[in-house]
């Protein structure tokens, strides 16, 4: 037996957020709009408030990075001043995923929440499973009751960023296939999600404004969020405790290429012939190289890094992040048994 | 003598704080079926015939249906530990995912600092009766996922093969099952069982056991214990009352089965239920 519980409202269109949020919207007169720093937000945020103008929107800015458990009670108690029940979440991970905490803190007191996304920026649009703030564990949190992806919305996106955030998602993606939970469509969306990043980011990289590849990169956001019913492994506990600590011009996503790499020749016994897959969807069908290979060479390709030495990772420090990373909660989910010694072993294979 | 320090029943299905110090019986749950040491003296948990240990670094993960039993050190000697009966429809809502019904990967489980702590949390909230249900109940689910999880993974030299299994159940099998349900507390006679099943008795017994991965009286003492844990928890019939319903000739026969089969005598399993997290 295996639970199955997903798919969100979701609107995928270019000028979504003029087309269908306003029709979406026609129930309520108040929400409360949670937004973050993502870059391009700005924009994204002006467009919403136009289509929604006759809402009363009281808004509230999360600072950058994960969603905060703290923030959830505060607010709360703002959606009880304003009177409503409506959550719009504009941004990235910070806005939506603190929508969500939200909705299932107010869940928990058995209180219904109606959460919007407007994603703005490559990420698992508000679909995975998980919610992970960065002041406790990973915890399971309603989905979005709609979401309006708007590949418009990247148009505006620095390529840099970009190609970071992609390969994050891309590497929770690979590591939602290789993981040992059972979940046949789950498992064919990891892969699609894969093969649609993969044969379109280096053109949006390349001619930023191409219509159709932004379109299929937000498309492959989303399909790689929806393959996050599965969870995630042992990359995202091994990035985590670096990401604080990364020096200034590099990006969360510039991690997880090198340490995927090394993540994977360590799994490889254990994930089998998924690997072999990832790899043949990565090189298009065209290499026959490990995936350890083929994602460093996709890296580069996009103009990423491939070696912890690169980011300037202080590797007196691996100790300590090998000991954070065996012991996350994410380190569960990696097909094969992460010790702090094997955690070790795969940083100095990344560096 | 072993002693139940605390009990908690919910939708979750059960936790218990128990001091173990003596043999058990082999039996089996529905339930899946999760055992951290606390403290005290390290245990083996004989688990389909092979022993496995218990202590600090090393808990249990026994699948629902699977015969098992705990071992002390030595008789007398006890052994604190959190014992988890999970039921797999509660855990398919908390986790959003259970794949195999709670079928564990293995059945050694390396309590790492992460899982560590979430059984400390909940043997906090569990001998001191404290916490709110929601708070517990999520405590519980993030221990069972953790632990599930984990029994997954690939670790060198484990020997795990591919996952079991098992197939739709014979028709004449889910017959004797209703029939062991529908006539629970009357004397049952297992060769009535098998022949009103379709089955001569030797047969019967090999294609239960393939089928359900135990033996039929194995399966049947599981149904009486739920019963029986299940009324005891209820609060609402003697002890004496609930024996004899569910077919002990004397309230004596009726606490060794317990003892044998639960660790506590029944009284005591009543007495250690807590209100709070009801």
């Amino acid at each position: 037996m295996t639970m199955i519980g997903y798919l969100a409202r979701t609107h995928f269109a270019e000028a979504a957020i003029e087309d269908a949020l306003p029709e979406e919207a026609g129930a309520f007169s108040a929400a409360m709009l949670l937004t973050d720093a993502e870059p391009g937000v700005d924009a994204t945020l002006e467009r919403v408030r136009q289509v929604l103008d006759r809402v009363s929107l009281t808004v509230r800015n999360m600072p950058a990075g994960a969603p905060m458990r703290a923030e959830t009670r505060s607010a709360l108690s703002c959606l009880a001043e304003i009177g409503t029940s409506t959550l719009v979440a504009v941004g990235g991970v910070a806005a939506i995923g603190q929508a969500r905490l939200v909705a299932g803190e107010a869940s928990r007191r058995g209180r219904r929440l109606t959460v919007i996304a407007v994603p703005v920026g490559v990420f698992d649009l508000g679909l995975g499973r998980h919610v992970r703030p960065r002041d406790g564990r990973p915890s399971i949190c309603p989905r979005p009751d709609l979401v309006i992806v708007d590949p418009t919305v990247l148009e505006h996106a620095p390529t840099r960023r970009l190609a970071a955030s992609a390969m994050a998602i891309m590497v929770h993606a690979i590591e939602a296939y290789a993981s040992p939970s059972y979940n046949p469509p789950a498992d064919g969306l990891a892969l699609e999600a894969v093969r649609r990043m993969t044969r379109w980011l280096p053109v949006v990289l390349g001619t930023p404004r191409h219509r159709e590849a932004l379109r299929e990169v937000m498309a492959a956001a989303m399909t790689a969020g929806l393959a996050l019913e599965k969870a995630v492994g042992g990359v995202d506990a091994l990035a985590l405790p670096i990401e604080p600590e990364l020096q200034a011009g590099f990006l969360p996503g510039d991690l997880h290429a090198p340490l995927l790499a090394a993540m994977a020749d360590f799994n490889a016994q254990a994930v089998g012939d998924r690997y072999a897959a990832l790899a043949a969807a990565l090189a298009s069908g065209k290499g026959k190289a490990s995936l350890s290979v083929e994602i460093g060479a996709f890296a580069r390709g996009i103009g990423l890094p491939t070696s912890l030495r690169e980011i300037g990772i202080d590797r007196d420090r691996f100790d300590r992040f090998a000991e954070m990373a065996a012991n996350d909660p994410a380190a569960l989910a990696n097909p094969r048994r992460l010790t702090p010694g094997d955690c070790r072993q795969i940083l100095e294979a990344a560096w | 003598m072993s002693v139940a320090h605390a009990v908690a029943h919910g939708a979750f299905g059960r936790a218990c704080l128990y001091e173990l110090d003596r043999i058990m019986v082999p039996h089996a749950h529905r339930e899946g079926h999760i055992v951290f040491h606390v403290s005290g003296a390290p245990a083996q948990v004989v688990i389909d015939g092979r022993a496995f240990p218990l202590n600090p670094l090393e808990g249990n993960a026994i699948s629902p249906w699977q015969p098992h039993y705990f071992a002390p050190a030595a008789r007398g000697v006890p052994t604190l530990a959190l014992v988890l009966y999970i039921r797999p429809g509660w855990f398919v809502e908390a986790s959003g995912q259970a794949s195999e019904i709670l079928r564990f990967g293995c059945p050694v489980l390396a309590v790492d600092t992460h899982i560590r702590g979430l059984v400390q949390d909940t043997v906090r909230m569990l001998s001191s009766h404290c916490g709110d249900h929601a708070a517990f109940e999520d405590r519980l689910g993030a221990l069972t996922q953790a632990a599930f999880d984990q029994t997954w993974q690939w670790q060198a030299g484990s020997g795990r093969g591919e996952r079991e299994r098992f197939g739709f159940r014979d028709f004449r099998i889910r017959r004797a099952i209703n029939l062991f349900n529908e006539t629970l507390g009357e004397p049952i006679d297992l060769g009535t069982i098998s022949r009103e099943a379709g089955l001569s008795r030797p047969h019967f017994f090999k294609l239960f056991r393939e089928q359900m991965g135990l033996p039929p009286t194995l399966y049947l003492n599981a149904l009486r214990m739920e019963r029986a844990i299940e009324r005891l928890a209820r609060g609402e019939e003697t002890v004496s009352e609930i024996g004899l319903d569910l077919g002990f000739a004397t309230p004596a026969s009726f606490s060794r089965f317990f003892i044998a089969n639960g660790v506590v005598p029944p009284s005591a399993y009543r007495r250690s239920v807590l209100g709070a997290v009801h």
